[in-house]
């Protein structure tokens, strides 16, 4: 009788787990969000509906037809299949409806086919939605994975975050922050154009504008981002000045390092062949006036 | 040369002179090469030697020719009447003015040879010494029988859309017989004529018109005369080109598409495009929506006078995108004159080059309605984190060569202002397939994106837009719906376009009543339908330039047709085409004010869209030849808009513009008087505006519209006038501020002033334009700081004195007054600074001049640096001192 129990448990064991490999879709973002709880993520499968072939071309590929990846990728998370219409009918709005409710798509969706990574508190964390990731369900599956990871791991620095105080609050919040293509909720973003730090700058001498941005980036926590603007200030207003091409090569090289596949980063490549003498040591190309 | 000829050329020279030719209506004849002239038989065919024989030349642009004096417009008409009776034997070459871009739709300058031998009118015998000979126009009668025969039309041609005529199996002029294309012209020409009768009428017309192979003729006929024969030959002297010229004329929907889905100037080079694209790949030309990619990047990039590189990877673009299913399903199913919206954009900082419409396409991949919002993916930055401006090289240089020049992946990195925000929007519409297009404001840039037919803006701050992409040439808003209803009404434009062209056809062979009435019906059918207005005036010019009763019904008709929603467009009509020709016409002054009555009847509201009035009001004020006339005018005008709110600020504005004009036109007693009489007029104007619960609204905002002109043409009197009667009528509107601060000694010598800013003001600033007053006043009002960059806040005083300090008053307390400094000048151009320091408290600014000794009579506050989240406003600036006597 044990065993057959035993065996019966194991059946409904091995029947809940291919369930929740194929079945922790959720029918309805809210549905979703209640079911992930604070701390997993909600995974939204949005895609054009009723105009993009590439869209329903992708749904087919990554959904429909279940590849075993993508499915593989979203593991036990909970997931939604978000159809987004274009100029839509009654029976679109309707479906739209069913699946939304009364929440929105979040403003970072900047393209479809994509995958948006929100949490339980629907706040909008990152998203696979470039064309090279969407492209091929290998290529999203293997985005779509380590930002997954990724969450599991920010998640926790945000909540230690939040149980700590201090110099430990801080330490925690600046370790999520600095996990690359994930948001960290209630962050306030911050931009050295509009917090007047550029301008402020710009009117000191090199030293005084080095002790300014050195004391800015202590201040954090920052994204990477946002320290590779901070040290942008300085490096811009070096070059204006006429700074040492070593000084400037430093800066933008301390820029890159922060994250070389970032657009600064990749600014800073650039300005290293264009204004600092092409990090070869030799003077540079171009001297500001 | 004999004397003939040298008539010849004087009247030329004198056409000239008269500025016939800027007009792009003008039957260019030009001497050139020997030919004979073929006499009219009265059947409507010519006798002797064909005209059709000689093939038309290319339309050329008019060459520079030496210029007569002292020859009147009936002189001018009289020599070219003179030399053509006798027939003389120069050839001529084809004159076709395009200086007014766009304006050339219908023409009949292309060096028609039928129009050369022709001198006599074919259907309105000409009168010994009358030079209009122009019918009157069809009676409202006939307009119901021609609105009636085109509804079947309409009919007609919504059949041929659900089931295309298929193209000729056996085409009737194949590749070789393109190689002589005046052939084909006159065969055609002459089976077309044959079938129209001696007399043909818009009744005649409609009822030929209905048989496909008539309008197939008359298409073909359109494509000869607006690509030219020498341009045809060219064409067809290729394999490929003949191919193409062969297939275009055997396919009736292929041409039809081609010839009526909007403009097509420089047809010519738009076949060669084609014949292009038909080259590099033949049988995509063959699929319907391949083709119709080809035939509108085709005819745009020529139209544009783009490049064929240029046109050649924009059609591969659009082409491959569609094989490879990545736009937007609505591309699939737009028509021709839409989809030149599309692959007509414009390129423009490579933001349409192919890498970077591809990179919109897969990355901004969006429905339709949130293109509207992608211009947010951007940020806004002036200046990069770098401290590059956006202005300059330096901005986006180290990333160029990595992000291989995508420009919208560049800015979406790096950021960007306005300008490349809305292009972001813009193109990844258009990378999708979507009509979408960027517009003008003034000094800001923003987008549009059409939307189930409706153009929705994005981005945008003003009502001026002035459109990046245009049909007509003509760049605002109005013309843009103007086309977007013109040609979403299809069969009815269809039946309007093909009238048209028919009256252009009979133009060229001197059916002048006929023609006239064609054109006639072809607005009747459609009077949206610009172009045909545009052919009429030009017809009317070239034929009657002087005839009252023409002009004067055309005037009406376009009043009570075309302004019926498009107030604008009607406007432009009036004021560019008829006012100039009719108005010298008219002396009488009552008589005048009929005829722009019967135009500002049907503008109870702005119509269609916020437009700016000015140039209507400039172009009938222009027609007033004495003082007298001219106030008069005003008087009229004023009470006429005065009573519509959407118009009555505009009306003020224009009303002390034009007085400003007028002063400042010429020096002396006379003119000041005129002015002075202006502004009474004005004034006495905004004193009858009403100001019950319900118009209070727009008395505040028209008079703060007039406030802000009253600033801009620096008229402290009109501003203080217009300042006392906004709080008379609107007291309510302005604030009810009791400051507290440190006053100095003296009077407040700033409060009959003049204040202005040099922040740039929004249509809600503009609205709230007279609580600029209420700053000078110590009830207090509210005027915009500039954020930054050395901008402005400046007080001009009645009459200047010695300051002792001045007190400026914020809405919000200041932190740094350092970026604050004052400035004093005697005449408002040289401006000196004091060394006195901003004393800052919370929101109060003062300046202690008291040591200084300034005697000035201008008074200003500037910022430096520049912090564009720092809004800030006035609320109050006070000069205090001792008044210079009144000089006076």
């Amino acid at each position: 009788m044990n065993l057959i129990r035993k065996k019966i448990a194991l059946g409904i064991v091995a029947l809940m787990g291919v369930t929740s490999a194929f079945g922790a879709q959720a029918r309805s973002y809210p549905d979703a969000l209640a079911k992930a709880g604070k701390s997993k993520p909600v995974i939204l499968f949005c895609y054009g509906a009723n105009y993009d072939q590439v869209s329903q071309e992708t749904y087919e590929t990554f959904i429909h037809s279940k590849n075993k990846e993508i499915i593989r990728a979203l593991g036990k998370e909970s997931w939604v299949v978000v159809p987004v219409f274009q100029e839509p009918n009654e029976k679109e709005k309707k479906e739209y409806e069913k699946v939304m409710g009364n929440k929105h798509l979040p403003g970072e969706m900047w393209s479809l086919p994509c995958f948006l990574i929100m949490d339980g508190a629907g706040n909008f964390r990152g998203a696979v939605q470039s064309k090279e990731e969407m492209e091929s369900p290998e290529a999203a599956a293997t985005a779509l994975t380590t930002l997954l990871k990724n969450f599991a791991v920010q998640q926790k620095l945000i909540e230690e975050a939040e149980r700590s105080n201090g110099e430990n609050k801080k330490k925690a919040l600046q370790k999520a922050l600095d996990i690359p293509r994930l948001s960290v909720p209630g962050h306030k973003s911050y931009d050295p154009v509009y917090s007047g730090l550029l301008d402020k700058v710009q009117t000191m001498s090199i030293p005084e504008a080095t002790d300014t941005v050195r004391k800015e980036l202590a201040g954090g926590p920052f994204t990477p981002l946002e320290r590779q603007m901070i040290l942008a200030t300085l490096a811009g207003h070096v070059r204006h000045k006429g700074g040492s091409a070593d000084l400037l090569r430093s800066l933008y090289t301390e820029i890159k390092e922060i994250d070389p596949t970032s657009a600064f980063g990749i600014y800073a490549e650039g300005a290293i062949k264009l204004w600092a003498g092409g990090g070869n040591g030799s003077a540079p190309t171009q001297q500001a006036q | 040369m004999s004397s003939k000829l040298i008539k010849l050329i004087l009247a030329l020279a004198v056409a000239i002179a008269l500025g016939y030719f800027s007009y792009p209506l003008f039957y260019g004849e030009t001497s050139g090469k020997h030919r004979q002239i073929a006499q009219i038989p009265t059947n409507g065919t010519p006798k002797g030697k064909d005209p059709s024989d000689v093939p038309p030349e290319t339309p050329q642009p008019s060459a520079p020719t030496e210029i007569s004096d002292g020859a009147s417009d009936d002189d001018w008409q009289k020599g070219f009447e003179e030399t053509s009776d006798q027939q003389e034997e120069e050839e001529t070459t084809a004159e076709n003015d395009t200086s007014e871009g766009g304006d050339n739709s219908f023409m009949f300058t292309d060096g028609d040879p039928d129009l050369r031998g022709i001198t006599e009118e074919k259907d309105a015998p000409e009168v010994a010494g009358q030079t209009d000979v122009v019918p009157p126009a069809l009676t409202v009668q006939r307009e119901h029988s021609i609105v009636d025969a085109a509804k079947n039309l309409a009919n007609a041609f919504q059949q041929q859309a659900k089931k295309p005529t298929p193209p000729q199996t056996k085409p009737e002029f194949d590749a070789e017989a393109w190689k002589q294309p005046q052939k084909i012209y006159k065969t055609v020409m002459e089976r077309v004529l044959q079938k129209l009768g001696d007399k043909p009428t818009p009744e005649s017309i409609l009822s030929f018109l209905g048989n496909a192979e008539n309008r197939s003729d008359i298409a073909l006929i359109s494509l000869c005369r607006k690509a030219g024969l020498s341009d045809l030959k060219d064409v067809a002297s290729r394999p490929m080109g003949g191919k193409l010229l062969e297939t275009l004329s055997s396919d009736p929907d292929w041409l039809c598409n081609t010839m009526f889905s909007g403009p097509v100037d420089k047809l010519g080079r738009g076949l060669m495009y084609m014949e292009t694209i038909f080259q590099a790949s033949p049988q995509d030309m063959m699929e319907p929506i391949s083709r119709r990619i080809a035939t509108t990047a085709a005819t745009e990039f020529a139209r544009e006078g783009w490049d064929k590189e240029g046109m050649l990877a924009r059609y591969n673009y659009y082409n491959t995108s569609y094989k490879e299913g990545k736009l937007n399903k609505a591309f699939n199913s737009l028509k021709y004159w839409e989809t030149r919206f599309v692959t007509g954009n414009r390129e423009h900082d490579t933001w349409g080059s192919p890498q970077s419409l591809a990179w919109e396409r897969d990355n901004v991949r969006l429905p339709l309605e949130r293109y509207l919002d992608a211009s947010s993916q951007l940020h806004y930055r002036m200046k990069n984190a770098f401290g590059d401006s956006v202005h300059g090289p330096d901005y986006l240089a180290p990333v160029r060569a990595a992000m291989g020049n995508i420009t919208p992946l560049m800015h979406r990195e790096i950021g960007g202002v306005c300008g490349a925000c809305s292009h972001y929007g813009a193109y990844a519409a258009l990378a999708a397939g979507i009509p979408a297009m960027t517009m003008g404001e003034p000094g800001h840039c923003a987008y549009t994106v059409r939307v189930n037919n409706d153009w929705k803006k994005g981005y945008t701050i003003f009502w001026q837009h002035s459109m990046h992409k245009t049909f007509w040439n003509l760049h605002d808003w109005e013309f843009l719906i103007l086309a977007q209803k013109l040609y979403e009404d299809r069969e009815n434009t269809l039946v309007s376009d093909h009238l048209a062209a028919v009256a252009d056809l009979l133009a060229a062979r001197r059916f002048t009543r006929a023609a006239i009435e064609c054109f006639n019906a072809a607005t009747v059918v459609q009077p949206l339908n610009w172009p045909a207005w545009q052919a009429e005036a030009g017809f009317l010019k070239q034929k009657a330039p002087k005839n009252k009763a023409n002009w004067t019904d055309l005037c009406l008709r376009v009043s009570n047709t075309m302004a019926e929603n498009f107030h604008d467009a009607a406007a432009t009509f009036l004021a560019r085409y008829v006012y100039p020709q009719l108005l010298p016409l008219v002396p009488n002054l009552k008589e005048r004010n009929k005829l722009f009555a019967a135009f500002f009847n049907k503008c109870n509201d702005y119509g269609v869209h916020h437009w700016d009035i000015a140039p209507l009001l400039n172009a009938q004020f222009e027609g007033c030849r004495t003082d007298a006339e001219k106030l008069d005018y005003m008087k009229t005008a004023l009470s006429v808009l005065m009573s519509k709110p959407d118009y009555s600020g505009s009306v003020l504005a224009w009303g002390l513009d034009a007085a400003g004009r007028s002063a400042g036109e010429e020096e002396g007693q006379k003119n000041s008087h005129l002015q002075e009489e202006f502004s009474r007029l004005i004034i006495s104007a905004m004193s009858h505006m009403r100001a019950s619960k319900k118009d209070q609204n727009a008395t505040w905002n028209g008079l703060g519209e007039a406030m802000c002109a009253a600033e801009n043409n620096n008229d402290e009197r009109t501003f203080q006038a217009i300042g006392k009667l906004a709080m008379q009528k609107c007291k309510k509107n302005f604030p009810k501020y009791k400051f507290k601060f440190k006053s100095f000694s003296g009077k407040v010598i700033s409060t009959k002033g003049l204040i202005q800013t040099t922040h740039k003001l929004n249509d809600a600033a503009v609205r709230d334009g007279c609580l600029h007053w209420g700053v000078l006043q110590k009830t207090g009002g509210s005027i915009p700081m500039p954020a930054g960059g050395d901008g402005s806040v400046s007080v001009k005083m009645d009459e200047g004195g010695q300051i002792n300090g001045v007190v400026i008053l914020f809405d919000k307390p200041i932190e740094d007054g350092q970026n604050y400094t004052l400035e004093t000048s005697e005449d408002g151009q040289n401006w000196s600074k004091t060394n006195a320091e901003a004393q800052l408290n919370v929101s109060v600014m003062r300046f202690d001049l008291q040591e200084h000794g300034i005697n000035a009579r201008y008074v200003r506050l500037v910022k430096a640096g520049s912090d564009k989240n720092s809004t800030t406003n006035l609320v109050g600036f006070y000069v205090y001192g001792k008044p210079n006597k009144s000089k006076s």
